[in-house]
């Protein structure tokens, strides 16, 4: 018996590494060609895309980390991603939590219904809309972009959350409410702890949207380079006609690099948070 | 007194700063958008006219918007059949790694982290300079063009490209929804001789409903309201073989001075975004473990 | 609960001190009356190729000291006609901008009063007629200050002309000729992005159909065909003559592309935009290239595009003092000296009378646009929603080999689907 369970496992592992293997095939192929781009200068990558660069040119990196403005844009978009991040989580959980808890009653079925539609609307009808309300509210400004990630987070994020929590035993919090724990305390204490596999998700998902985000930024933050965010700086070298790609594509991984960096040092909070939930015994 | 009345409203006062976001910044948008729809508003002017349902009629006419409807149709099950086939195999493959594991998913990761746009840059690159020289090697006639050239192929290409980054994430939430599975379960099938087959198909794939559903519902709406990928590599042709409705909301609004018009389509998407969700959502409540 | 109570805390400082940065900002932004003599003004500017950055740039800091009581903040965004729309949609326009006075949608602005009205400024006589006539509004008002020109051309790599004994050809049959030369040599003639189909069709409709855009302005206002128009075969015709002399991958080649291609020397003639000098240079600067006019059957029958690239506007909606302050700018670009600096950096031909332009091989195209035919952009007269629409049908006609019968009928029936009522 064991045998055969054996020899079923490695028919599985190997067809698994090897499509494992593919993908990084796939994944790192793209990749190079922009680390390899970003090393030559505009005329090399020109003459030749895909070689391996000459001379390794740090110009590219020079002039982009020295032009001031640079580490501004890396500023303000690593303050709007953080406090957004921070509203998300401060309104997403709580409000999932209510509506999965009480799903039979009117308030909360309504509720959710009104954030689900939200789910289905396209950006583009509220584009324009949006920024006329936040030109009348004097909201042109991190501060204002940073609400409005928060509002827009509640689609997904409930959706996300609602399903989750629903799928969750309730036998925990039914012991601790006979103990006479408030709801609060619940939720803080006993609900956070055991979705956090999905507020892991929905924080990454999150930052990476508000980091990598071109257009609300763009309509939002225009009207001053000091406001700008990463992808902006990134699609500066992009005009109409002409795309200087090697110093764009510089850019891309410098906008990489923080992120990394986050997720190599957080790693381990990062995998206990997912894998958190299968530990529930 | 009063710890009485929070307790008993800790419910509601959980759900009133985000009702109060959601509503200034996102409703009261909407509702405006949909009543531009109802408008001949072309963008600019200071002044424009009601015209009721117009709008919608003019497109339900127009053989330029059912096509557009066509191709966002086959861009959206192309989308969603690659997205959700490869992410969970990439999920049960990842989740049942021993070795390497946090450095493979960190690898497939990569893709998410990175703009659109570079992306499609990157694929337009590797499409006209790569493939060419293959298709001439190979001898296969459809490649010997980038195949974003060929009206047959584009919307294909642009598909695979919108793949490479969008598998990513809800490889995650697979990943997430693979963890709720109590491993005795795993044990017990073990034990009872189940194949790694049956296994997942009576124990795995009952908890994953869920996030079948959630990751489905995303895809069909990361589908259907697809915009960055076709612009940025074909910019909806050659011959608007992928003139998704994305690109032609974004062109009525912002060239054409069909600012309403452009609503209007958004509206009609955003019916049918809300109607296949809800469909979906309606079969899969049935499934799923409670 | 502890440990929890902190990060509570913790996440709140936090909050706090985001919201409190970002709230500084927000006053630094309205603090314009610190200093109530220094006029503060918000220059939109569309182009952000590096040479037209540095251009502007130089001209404002000269400006700033002679006029040191007006500062002007240059702002170029990316995806600038997007956000320039929303701008106005949105009731927040720049007090000086640069947009396309030619344009249907700049036409629109003037209606609605958005735009202030120019005719009366002196400086509005410093500019060139022939563009400054291209820019008249609907009123005979003009409500812009062009600045520099655009053209398409056929750049060509001199050192390939002059190995093979080829003169620049100034009749259509010559430049087949030079083709099948290049052809024969292995030299691809011609490199074509027909992945970017929009300015090439514009390029050789004009030069190859001279009338053919008021023809189709016939046809969007219900009058008229252009199926079996001989003037439009003959263009048509023509169009796939070049295809038959161009790279075999063009329909996935970008604009871009082509003019790196060019750049490398791996083709003798492109079709391609002013804009596309500064893109060649950067990619090789030691390329010796020059422009000439696309020519039909004879040199009296040669029309060239040509159109204003850059032009300054001021919003009506600013503030007396603003528009002061832009007033005082438009007047000192217009100066010709300051014009010609600009033109020199930039590498843009300026359309301020009484400047030169430096690069002497551009002359043959220059000296064409100065004496001879010249046609506006098509979205000058045609629709913009049209005008985007006939790309997808020529490249359907390339792309799918259908006959030039069916291409005229097509072109038909997209102008009439897309006229907006």
């Amino acid at each position: 018996m064991n045998l055969a369970i054996r020899k079923e496992g490695l028919g599985w592992r190997i067809l698994r590494n090897i499509i494992l293997l593919i993908g990084v095939i796939i994944i790192m192929g793209p990749l190079y060609l922009v680390i390899v781009n970003s090393f030559k200068t505009l005329e090399e990558a020109g003459k030749g895309f895909f070689s391996f660069p000459k001379a390794l040119h740090f110009s590219n990196y020079a002039e982009l980390l020295s032009k001031g403005n640079y580490w501004r844009v890396v500023w303000n978009t690593t303050l709007i991603t953080t406090g957004s991040v921070i509203i998300v989580l401060m309104i997403n959980p709580t409000v999932a939590y209510a509506i999965a808890r009480n799903r039979h009653k009117k308030y909360y079925k309504f509720l959710y219904l009104y954030i689900l539609l939200g789910l289905f609307v396209p950006f583009q009808v509220i584009m324009l809309p949006l920024t006329k309300i936040m030109t009348n509210m004097n909201l042109l400004n991190p501060f204002g972009l940073i609400l409005l990630y928060g509002a827009l987070s509640l689609t997904r994020g409930v959706f996300l959350l609602v399903n989750y929590i629903e799928g969750m035993p309730t036998e925990i919090e039914e012991a601790a409410r006979i103990d006479g724990c408030s709801t609060f305390k619940i939720y803080y204490l006993i609900t956070l702890r055991l979705i956090m596999p999905m507020l892991v998700t929905l924080v990454i998902m999150d930052s990476l949207w508000f980091w990598n985000d071109f257009m609300l930024p763009l309509l939002i933050l225009n009207k001053a380079k000091e406001f700008w965010t990463l992808p902006l700086y990134q699609y500066n070298f992009k005009t109409e006609y002409s795309f200087n790609y090697t110093m764009a594509f510089t850019s891309y991984l410098m906008a990489m690099l923080p992120i990394i960096v986050v997720y190599a040092a957080g790693q381990k909070y990062i995998i206990a948070g997912l894998t958190e939930g299968a530990i529930k015994g | 007194m009063i710890d009485k009345f929070l307790e008993r409203s800790t419910y509601f006062l959980f759900t009133v700063p985000a009702i109060i976001l959601y509503t200034l910044f996102f409703a009261y948008a909407v509702i405006v958008g949909i009543q531009y729809s109802l408008t001949d508003w072309n963008g600019i002017s200071s002044s424009y006219n009601y015209v009721g349902f117009s709008n919608y009629t003019e497109l339900w006419n127009n053989p330029n918007f059912r096509q557009s409807l066509l191709v966002t149709g086959k861009y959206a099950v192309m989308l969603v059949a690659g997205v959700m086939s490869l992410s969970l195999i990439l999920a049960l493959s990842l989740n049942s790694l021993k070795k390497f594991q946090t450095f493979t998913k960190s690898i497939y990761f990569l893709p998410a982290i990175i703009s659109a746009v570079t992306i499609s840059l990157i694929w337009d690159q590797v499409f006209v300079r790569v493939i060419p020289p293959i298709g001439q090697g190979l001898n296969i006639m459809e490649l010997y063009q980038s195949p974003l050239a060929h009206p047959k192929y584009a919307l294909i290409a642009v598909v695979i490209v919108n793949i490479w980054q969008a598998v990513a994430l809800p490889t995650l939430i697979f990943i997430a929804g693979l963890q709720s599975v109590p491993s005795e379960l795993y044990e017990a099938g073990r034990i009872d001789g189940a194949s790694t087959f049956n296994r997942f198909r009576y124990i795995t794939f009952p908890f994953l409903i869920p996030t079948i559903t959630v990751n489905m519902v995303l895809a069909i709406k990361s589908g259907i309201t697809s915009f960055d990928y076709a612009y940025a590599l074909t910019g909806g042709g050659p011959v608007k073989s992928t003139n998704v409705i994305g690109i032609m909301i974004y062109n009525d609004a912002f060239q054409n001075l069909k600012f309403a018009m452009a609503n209007a389509e958004s509206v009609i998407l955003f019916i049918i975004i809300a109607g296949l969700s809800f469909i979906q959502i309606r079969l899969t409540r049935k499934g799923g473990v409670h | 609960m502890k440990r929890s109570a902190k990060l509570s805390v913790t996440a709140m400082l936090l909050m706090s001190i985001i919201l409190t940065a970002c709230g500084k900002e927000n006053v630094a932004d309205n603090g314009n009356s610190s200093k109530s003599d220094v006029v503060k003004i918000e220059f939109f500017q569309q182009q952000g190729e590096e040479a037209i950055q540095n251009a502007y740039h130089e001209i404002i800091a000269d400006f700033t000291k002679e006029y040191s009581n007006i500062e002007i903040n240059m702002n170029t965004v990316p995806d600038p006609v997007k956000v320039l729309t929303s701008r106005f949609a949105t009731n927040d326009i720049p007090p000086l901008f640069t947009d396309f006075p030619t344009q249907l949608q700049f036409k629109e602005k003037v209606k609605n009063g958005y735009i202030e009205n120019l005719s009366d400024q002196p400086f509005i006589k410093e500019v060139n007629e022939k563009y400054l006539d291209m820019t008249v509004a609907d009123d005979g008002g003009y409500y812009s200050l062009p600045y520099a020109r655009n053209y398409m051309a056929v750049y060509y790599n001199i050192n390939l002309f002059e190995q093979n004994n080829v003169k620049i050809p100034t009749t259509y049959a010559e430049f087949i000729e030079a083709c099948r030369l290049f052809q024969s040599k292995g030299i691809t003639p011609l490199y074509l992005p027909l992945k970017d189909v929009g300015h090439i069709f514009q390029a050789t409709n004009i030069a190859f159909a001279p009338g053919g855009v008021e023809e189709m302005v016939k046809v969007a206002n219900g009058e008229g065909q252009v199926e079996a128009n001989p003037v439009f075969l003959e263009f048509a015709k023509k169009l796939r003559e070049l295809t038959q002399y161009a790279n075999k991958d063009a329909f996935g080649v970008s604009a871009q592309m082509m003019q790196e291609t060019f750049a490398n020397g791996q083709a003798a003639m492109i079709i391609s935009g002013s804009y596309g000098r500064g893109n060649i240079k950067v990619a090789n600067p030691n390329l010796k290239f020059g422009a000439f006019p696309l020519p039909n059957d004879t040199v009296d029958t040669t029309t060239a595009l040509s159109g204003v690239n850059a032009s300054l506007s001021i919003s009506a909606k600013a503030k007396p003092e603003e528009k002061e302050a832009a007033l005082t700018f438009l007047k000192y670009i217009a100066r010709p000296e300051v014009a010609q600096k600009w033109s020199d950096l930039s590498g843009e031909p300026s359309i301020i009378k009484g400047t030169t332009y430096g690069d002497q091989y551009l002359q043959p195209i220059l000296d064409f646009i100065d004496k001879g035919r010249v046609h506006d952009w098509m979205s000058s007269t045609l629709e913009s929603a049209i005008v985007t629409e006939l790309y997808s049908t020529t490249q359907g006609y390339l792309i799918n080999n259908e006959t030039p019968e069916q291409y005229l009928k097509n072109i038909d029936e997209t102008i009439k689907l897309n006229t907006v009522k």
